[in-house]
């Protein structure tokens, strides 16, 4: 049963099987293999692995990310950042990440947080002569804060399948988020040195602008305090901030900013839900899966192997890392903490790592293999933006990725980075 | 025929839009509810769970139809032409053979379903399982078409 599952799997995957489709497949014929489980779990679970209140929030994350984006949010917020960052060399591409830091606050996903800056940002670096491929790489990098930086789809699914607390999880992204956002800027900072006269800081700092575009913004703004101090102080569960975001999100587009129209909200919804229909339908479908990975043994399997070639937690940890960045390259990252996590979470507890710790490094990792090529969503997002391919953009994206995985290093080797501040809010 | 699948897609789209509706707003009042009122509803997260059962699996359906699933396709891409169409048709043949098994399982899962209550709002779980073998019909009437289409392609020349 265990050789039909393993090997089914990445057959039907790289035959071209959709995920959630290859997971249901893998998993029925590994039951009819054993032949003693009846099929009617494949329905039974379906249904269990989506009733379930926290896994909601991808839901409401992915619409709260389209109010802001078309609501009128983002455009104050990129104008906030610009009033603060414009007085840097390379200002414009400094503001790109400054800007996609504060709306991943409000927003849990990378593809939406590089399409609501990317679209505005991309197109005005080009114009003001910064290098095409250089503007391009730096968006998508930045595009990974998106899952980082609270709140986070990618947690809300990591949260859900290994029973871990969501609002922990989240709480542990802000120290690597502001780490990698530095970082970037420094990659911007260096870029722009070598760049010539293109990248001129855009304009002087003034008290006064800050004032204003912050003011502008504070309405934008306060959707994602509103998010991120629910949860940090304890009073939302991560859905119940989302919804939170989303009520506040939807009078604010409509009443204070008057973007958005009311008739624009059924398509609003169902385009929001059609893509958390895709990772749902996977969550649906992995439910089986995991089932049967425990009921089969795998991960005590797996951890004895390790064991027994003696290693330790930070062997466990070097693999571990190495084999998400690799698998982060060529597949969806939800896909993967949804198939891997059910094996490898018991195999970190053997090893006695700390459980949130483990949770935000996979989180952080996966996050960064939103940017990897040759598959990368917010690569994607940013390409076609900027209208150009995957193929030209990746030389340039490499100082991006360099320094994220110096930073992905140091926040698996120091793990107080990821664990003090979720323990200093919700012990 | 492609008129009435038209209105059968809108119809879905309808089904989600009141469904997210009524999810948001129970969720919302669920949250008043707690601090506002001092007195959480007991059915809301129960009714809220329900809904987005039922909105995963219809919207699934349309995600079929605009191929929005995601998958590697790096054979796909690597294949020549008749290799690519007859892998296509291959991946349609093995969703919808899934597809037709979570069918024939969701309305067996019905019968069992029936004699149980839910715990919260107390309504017959039937209402809420119904989700699975209409969403998998849903999604199978989809992926049945993509497989024509496919065929279809086999057998055009290119």
């Amino acid at each position: 049963m265990t050789a039909v599952l393993l090997i089914g799997l990445p057959v039907l995957f790289a035959l071209g099987v959709p995920i959630a489709f290859g997971l249901g497949l893998a998993t029925t014929f590994a039951l009819l293999w054993g032949g003693s489980v009846p099929l009617i779990v494949v329905a039974q679970r379906m249904f269990t692995s989506l009733d379930s209140f926290p896994i909601m929030a991808v839901l409401l994350f992915m619409l709260a990310g389209s109010i802001m984006d078309e609501g009128g949010m983002a455009r104050r917020i990129i104008a906030f950042a610009a009033a603060l960052l414009g007085q840097f060399r390379a200002s414009l591409a400094m503001i790109a990440v400054g800007a996609t830091m504060l709306i991943s606050g409000v927003s849990g996903s990378g593809t939406a947080d590089t399409a609501a800056v990317g679209s505005v940002m991309i197109p005005a670096m080009m114009k003001r002569g910064y290098e095409p491929r250089f503007v391009t790489a730096i968006q998508a990098a930045a595009g990974a804060l998106g899952p980082i930086i609270p709140p986070s789809i990618i947690m809300v699914v990591l949260g859900s399948v290994t029973n871990t607390s969501i609002g922990q999880l989240f709480i542990g992204g802000i120290i690597p988020g502001l780490i990698i956002g530095g970082f970037l800027m420094g990659v911007c900072y260096v870029h722009a040195r070598r760049g010539g006269a293109a990248y001129e800081a855009t304009e002087q700092f003034s008290w006064g602008r800050v004032w204003t575009t912050f003011w502008q913004a504070i309405p934008g703004l306060g959707m994602a305090i509103l998010i991120l101090g629910g949860i940090l102080t304890g009073v939302f569960t991560a859905t119940e901030s989302a919804v939170m975001g989303v009520v506040y999100g939807f009078v604010v587009g409509l009443w204070v900013y008057r973007e958005l129209r009311v008739r624009e909200i059924p398509r609003m919804l169902v385009e929001a839900a059609c893509r958390s229909a895709i990772i749902l339908i996977i969550i649906g479908t992995a439910g089986l899966f995991g089932w049967l990975v425990a009921n089969l043994q795998i991960p005590t399997v797996v951890a004895k192997f390790l064991q027994d070639n003696s290693a330790n937690w930070i062997v466990f940890m070097i693999l571990v890392n190495a084999l998400l960045l690799l698998l982060g390259m060529f597949m969806e990252s939800i896909a993967v903490i949804i198939i891997l996590m059910p094996i490898l979470y018991p195999v970190a507890q053997t090893f006695g790592i700390d459980l949130l710790h483990f949770g935000v490094v996979v989180s952080v990792n996966l996050s960064i293999g939103l940017v990897t090529p040759p598959y990368g969503a917010t690569l994607f997002v940013a390409c076609s933006i900027a209208k150009m391919t995957i193929r030209d953009v990746t030389p340039a994206l490499l100082p991006s990725l360099f320094v994220m995985i110096i930073a992905q290093a140091l926040i698996t080797f120091v793990p107080p980075l990821t664990t003090w501040l979720p323990r200093l809010f919700i012990p | 025929m492609s008129q009435a699948l038209g209105l059968l897609r809108r119809a879905i789209a309808l089904l989600i839009i009141l469904m997210f509706a009524v999810l948001i707003v129970t969720v919302f009042y669920q949250v008043l509810g707690r601090y506002l009122f001092n007195a959480p509803p007991s059915w809301s997260e129960e009714l809220a769970r329900f809904l987005q059962v039922w909105i995963a699996l219809l919207a699934s359906a349309l995600c079929i139809q605009q191929s929005m699933h995601l998958g590697v396709d790096y054979l796909l891409y690597a294949a020549p032409p008749r290799g690519r169409a007859l892998l296509v048709i291959l991946v349609h043949a093995m969703v919808t053979g899934f597809l037709l098994l979570l069918l024939v399982q969701g309305v067996k899962i019905l019968d069992v379903a029936a004699v149980q209550t839910s715990p919260a709002m107390g309504i017959n779980m039937w209402y809420a399982y119904l989700a699975v073998p209409v969403g998998a019909a849903l999604m199978l009437l989809e992926s049945l078409l993509k497989l024509g289409a496919s065929l279809r392609a086999l057998w055009t020349p290119a």
